[in-house]
This record gives structure tokens, C-alpha cells and sequence, in this order.
């Protein structure tokens, strides 16, 4: 039993066209870490590696204090990937079948209650699903058979708010035992901008931060200001800045109020996106 | 396993009316035709499709992947479709001996050597398609395929060319167990390739 | 308990609810051992990460308003007179701060405040 949920050391997995360099990262026990990043940052890749779905060049990883690639470890993990893999002509009750030989903890009477909970009909062929039913179900069976350790890989995107709502509901309530845990990465960042306690930045292979996400909403300003007023900042303050024709917009950390500008909080967002921007003013 | 045994069982729901039909309609036609051969060659076909049909299946709703972040050993993932196909054959092969026993009036011993016969032609078979299409994936695999299945067809061509009934053949009893041991051990050769090949992949 | 969290008021969330237990507790809404939300259920009804209901709830042990027992929870503190006293004195000198630097903005005298400050005493009763 450790403090932590998964542990990242080391890690590196080369493509041709892509690299994922030397990362360290630890996802605490207990709570709802979002991974974030743009499309091909190495989000997909990082959980995959987690999963054993693909092999890692080096480094190790652990899961619960223990080596990745031992197979009963699933029995504690749900997962929910960015598309939902049920043959088509199988339906609901199909899968309880087929889920309570896959699993040894498979709790049937809880994937019914949470198939009443996302009203997801009996015998409806899975190919007639939408794409909100069909991630409802994924979700379903993964919180049904007693695991831990929660992880989405972009599981809210291309659903309506209202269903995401719904859904952000389930994995706060899921976090309710402290013994749960859920790594969720997504490119809606409004959403882990709500239930998330830690974020994790990832950029072109390479983690750029790992912070609780309150210390970075309180740590981080948008400053709207001049030119001038931009070059007399400290450098080290300085995440990224943008310069439009009418000013500037830079991200800063740490540093007290500007005195000729507007100042504003940064959403994970704004935060995101500026560490991409230039950085060294001339 | 059993999951993904259930799974594929599940899987083929839409198939089994016209499995069922099919045999009918052969079953009439060999009937009338007073040769059993076409319901064997139809029975021994379904048998030889199941393995690669379910994996077309599961392509298609890229279940491996998912099948991936389950307590599923890889290696399970290529033995449950090795023990479907074996089920499926035997499950076939039985209703050919019953159904040529009661309809055809056979005897049982050359009887029963046809039906092996028609089992280690399909053994084969499934011993080169499977692992064929685990590696390359149902559509390259499909042309291989289709070319293997000439392999029964041919054979049972150049064994009436020949003038060699399958039934009775010159061959002694000791021919008939070591080619037995030659189709399983093939057989089993196939398993193990295919167990290696779901080891390495990746998703 | 009522809390309400603002996301433009430019004040930490933790804080947020810490004070706004306080007030509660000061107030008497809640009483001396009343039990408070867990954090893990503040944080879900709020929208908020549990790290924030944590960090107030610490804030709110460390102040002396609530106790928190591992495996039960966290409940409103016993508290004396003197206590809660004391508490309320720290609100008014604050306001009272407020009250003279505002004074002082728009120069008004200490007598003048004074006088204000009887009239509305008084108005009171």
C-alpha cells in the first residue's frame, strides 16, 4: 500500500515522430488528477504505458507499489478510453454476461443500478448507442467491479455539457472513499478545472508541470498591459506572453500586482496555453 | 477466458439462423443428392470460419484494445479462439456423423474416418488462417483466406481424381493416427504462434 | 450550514469557506457540536477540489472553531462565553478599522464619528 495511485519514473517511449523524454510524475492516492495538453502532446501515450498497452523504452512504472505489467492489477483499475470497444450487435445484458467471468469482484447488481442510473436500455444493440450511452457504459462497467484507480482517456470529449455534468458528478462520488482514485486526461479543461486536485501539463513529450490546482490558480495572474510595462517585469516571472496591436497579455507567477494594467485570474486554461507562448521578452 | 469465449458465443447471434438454415437447405440437397459430401464440405466450412469471423468481429469493435486494460492474460486472447474453433469443429463434425448415420444410412467406421477426415482438413486449415490473421489483421488475412479454402476443395478434387474414396483408403491404420498426430501437433504449433504474436503486440 | 463560493471575488475558495463558517459558527446558525460535511463531501457538493475543503477545514481547527476526529469527522468546537467574546472583538476592531480609514478618506472628525456612532448604538435599542 503506498501513497500513491500510479508512479512514473523515468519514462521514455521514442516514435518516429515523437518522443516521450524522461518522465517523472506521481499520482496521489485519494484524489482526481487531471492530465492535460494539446492533441499529441503524449497524454494517450502516458496512459497506454501505464496499461501495458504499449512498452516503454525505460523507466519504471508502478501501480499501487507494484510492477505495471502484473495482469491482476486490472481487476483494481476501471478504465474508460476515448472510444468505447463493445462488439455491436452485443447489449447490455450481454456484457453483464461476458464481465462476470472477466472479473472477480464483477458486482452485477451495481451495473444495473448505474445502467438505471444513465437510463441505458437492457437490450438495445450497442450499435444503436449514442456516443454518450456508449461512454456511460464503458463507465458503468468500469465502476463495477470494485476497482480503485479510475482512468480516462479523454473520456468526456465530443459529449454535450449536460451529459458531462452528469458524468463529473459520478467521479466525485466515486472519490468519495479515500481509497479511490482517478487519473483523468481530457482536452475540455473547463472540466477538470471543476473536480480536478492535481493537473499534470503535457507538452510535445515532456511534462511541463505537476501542481495542485489550487496553488496554481492562486500562484498564477493574466496581466493586459503595455510593452513597457511587459519588458519592466522580472524575467523569472514571466510564464509566456502574447502581443496583440492594442498591448500585451502575459502569464505571470508569483509576482505582486502591475501597476498600469488590468489584472486577472488565469483559468487552467489561459495557464496552459501560455506556457506554449514566448517567453523571453527583447 | 470464459469471458471471451461467452463474447464471441454472444458475438455470433445474428449468424446462427443462417447457419441453421444453410445446413438445412445442404443437409436437402445432399439428401437428394445422395451424397453426404456437400453437407460435410458446408459443415467443415462454418467450423473453419468461426475463429476468423469473430476476430473480424472483434476488429471491427477493436475489442483487443480494449480487452487490453482487463485481468486478461494476452495469451488467453489467442487460446479462447483456438478452443472456439476446436468446439465449434467438434460441435459440426458431430452433427455430420449423426445426421449422414441416420439420413444416409453409413456405416459407422468408414464413417467415422470421413468425419476425421474432414476435422484434420479443417484443423489445418484454422493452423494456417488464425495466426495469419492475428498478424496481418482480417482484410490482408481475408485473401489468404480465400486461398486456403481451396485447400479442402482441392483435396477432396484430387482424392476422386485419384480414385481414392475418402472413406476407404489404402491406407493403414497407422497412416490415419500419425497424420492425426500431425494435424494436432500442427495444430498446437499454431496456438503457440499465435499465443506469442498477441504477447508482442501493441495497441 | 450555507455556504456560497464566488469564483470572481478574487479570494481564495479555502478562505472563502473558512470564513463563512466562522461567520456561521460566530453567528450561532451552527452550534457548539454540530457536525460539519466531510471534506470529501463539501468538495463534491461545492465543485471544489478536496485539497480546498482540506486546507479550510485545517485553517478552521487551527483557529479553534471546529475539531476534527479521524474516522468520525469534523464538528463545531466547544467554545465559552470568553472565547466567542474575544472572536466577535477581532470582527469589530476590524470593521472599526475600516470604518476610521474611510473617515479619514472623506475627512471626518473623530467627534463626528463619534456622534455617529451613538446614534446608531442608540438606534438600536
Amino acid at each position: 500500500m503506498g501513497d500513491y495511485a500510479i508512479e512514473l519514473k523515468g519514462i521514455s517511449k521514442g516514435y518516429e515522430t515523437f518522443q516521450l523524454k524522461d518522465i517523472n510524475l506521481m499520482i496521489p492516492r485519494g484524489c482526481i488528477t487531471g492530465l492535460i495538453g494539446a492533441n499529441g502532446a503524449g497524454k494517450s501515450t502516458t496512459i497506454k504505458l501505464i496499461l501495458d498497452m504499449i512498452k516503454k523504452d525505460s523507466g519504471e512504472i508502478e501501480i499501487f507499489g507494484q510492477c505495471h505489467n502484473d495482469n491482476t492489477l486490472k481487476e483494481r483499475i476501471g478504465v474508460v478510453l476515448d472510444e468505447v470497444h463493445f462488439p455491436e450487435v452485443l447489449n447490455l445484458r450481454d456484457v453483464n454476461r461476458i464481465m462476470k467471468h472477466v472479473y472477480k469482484r464483477w458486482d452485477e447488481k451495481m451495473f444495473f443500478d448505474y445502467a438505471e442510473q444513465f437510463k441505458l436500455h437492457h437490450k438495445k444493440a450497442f450499435k444503436e448507442y449514442s456516443r454518450g450511452m456508449k461512454m456511460k457504459l464503458g463507465l458503468a462497467v468500469a465502476l463495477s467491479h470494485g476497482a480503485e484507480l479510475l482512468i480516462l482517456d479523454e473520456a468526456t470529449s465530443g459529449l454535450d455539457p449536460i451529459i458531462r455534468e452528469e458524468l463529473l458528478d459520478v467521479f466525485m462520488t466515486f472519490v468519495q472513499d479515500e481509497r479511490h482514485s482517478i487519473l483523468m486526461s481530457s482536452h475540455i479543461i473547463s472540466d477538470l478545472e471543476k473536480v480536478c486536485d492535481y493537473i499534470a501539463f503535457m507538452h510535445e513529450g515532456d511534462l511541463i508541470f505537476f501542481e495542485q490546482k489550487d496553488d496554481l490558480i492562486e500562484s498564477h495572474r493574466l496581466y493586459k498591459c503595455s510593452e513597457e510595462a511587459l519588458k519592466a517585469l522580472p524575467p523569472e516571472a514571466i510564464i509566456g506572453y502574447r502581443k496583440h496591436l492594442y498591448g500585451v497579455e502575459v502569464l505571470v507567477r508569483d509576482h505582486e500586482n502591475i501597476q498600469n494594467g488590468v489584472v486577472d485570474r488565469a483559468s487552467i486554461e489561459d495557464i496552459m496555453l501560455f506556457h506554449t507562448k514566448e517567453k523571453t521578452v527583447c | 477466458m470464459l469471458g471471451l469465449i461467452i463474447k464471441d458465443l454472444l458475438n455470433m447471434k445474428g449468424q446462427y439462423i443462417i447457419m441453421v438454415v444453410s445446413i438445412v437447405i445442404y443437409g436437402a440437397l445432399a439428401y437428394s443428392g445422395q451424397d453426404s459430401q456437400m453437407l460435410g464440405l458446408i459443415l467443415m466450412l462454418f467450423a473453419i470460419m468461426a475463429p476468423v469471423s469473430s476476430m473480424a468481429l472483434d476488429e471491427k469493435a477493436k475489442w483487443d484494445a480494449y480487452a487490453a486494460t482487463m485481468p486478461i492474460k494476452r495469451t488467453c486472447l489467442a487460446t479462447s479462439k483456438y478452443l472456439l474453433a476446436l468446439g465449434g469443429l467438434v460441435l459440426n463434425m458431430s452433427i455430420y456423423f449423426i445426421i449422414s448415420l441416420l439420413l444416409f444410412g453409413m456405416s459407422v467406421e468408414p464413417l467415422f474416418l470421413e468425419t476425421m477426415g474432414y476435422m484434420a482438413l479443417a484443423m489445418v486449415v484454422q493452423s494456417l488462417m488464425v495466426p495469419i490473421t492475428v498478424k496481418f489483421g482480417v482484410e490482408k488475412g481475408r485473401i489468404l483466406m480465400m486461398l486456403s479454402f481451396a485447400i479442402p476443395f482441392g483435396a477432396v478434387l484430387v482424392f476422386e481424381k485419384l480414385g481414392l474414396n475418402m472413406a476407404i483408403g489404402v491406407l493403414t491404420t497407422g497412416h490415419y493416427m500419425a497424420l492425426a498426430l500431425i494435424t494436432i501437433n500442427l495444430w498446437l504449433l499454431s496456438l503457440k504462434v499465435s499465443q506469442m504474436l498477441y504477447l508482442k503486440k501493441v495497441f | 450550514m450555507k455556504i456560497h463560493i464566488s469564483n470572481s471575488s478574487g479570494e481564495p475558495i479555502y478562505a472563502q469557506i473558512a470564513v463563512q463558517v466562522k461567520q456561521q459558527i460566530l453567528n450561532g446558525s451552527l452550534s457548539e457540536g454540530d457536525g460539519l460535511p466531510s471534506m470529501r463531501l463539501l468538495a463534491k457538493e461545492l465543485r471544489v477540489s478536496l485539497i480546498t475543503t482540506k486546507r479550510a477545514y485545517e485553517e478552521l481547527e487551527q483557529d479553534g472553531f471546529i475539531v476534527t476526529v479521524m474516522g468520525k469527522g469534523s464538528f463545531v468546537a466547544t467554545k465559552n462565553r470568553a472565547w466567542l467574546r474575544e472572536e466577535h472583538l477581532k470582527t469589530i476592531e476590524k470593521l472599526l478599522q475600516e470604518v476610521v480609514s474611510s473617515a479619514r478618506l472623506c475627512q471626518v472628525s473623530e467627534e463626528e464619528l463619534k456622534e455617529m456612532l451613538e446614534l446608531i448604538y442608540r438606534g438600536e435599542d
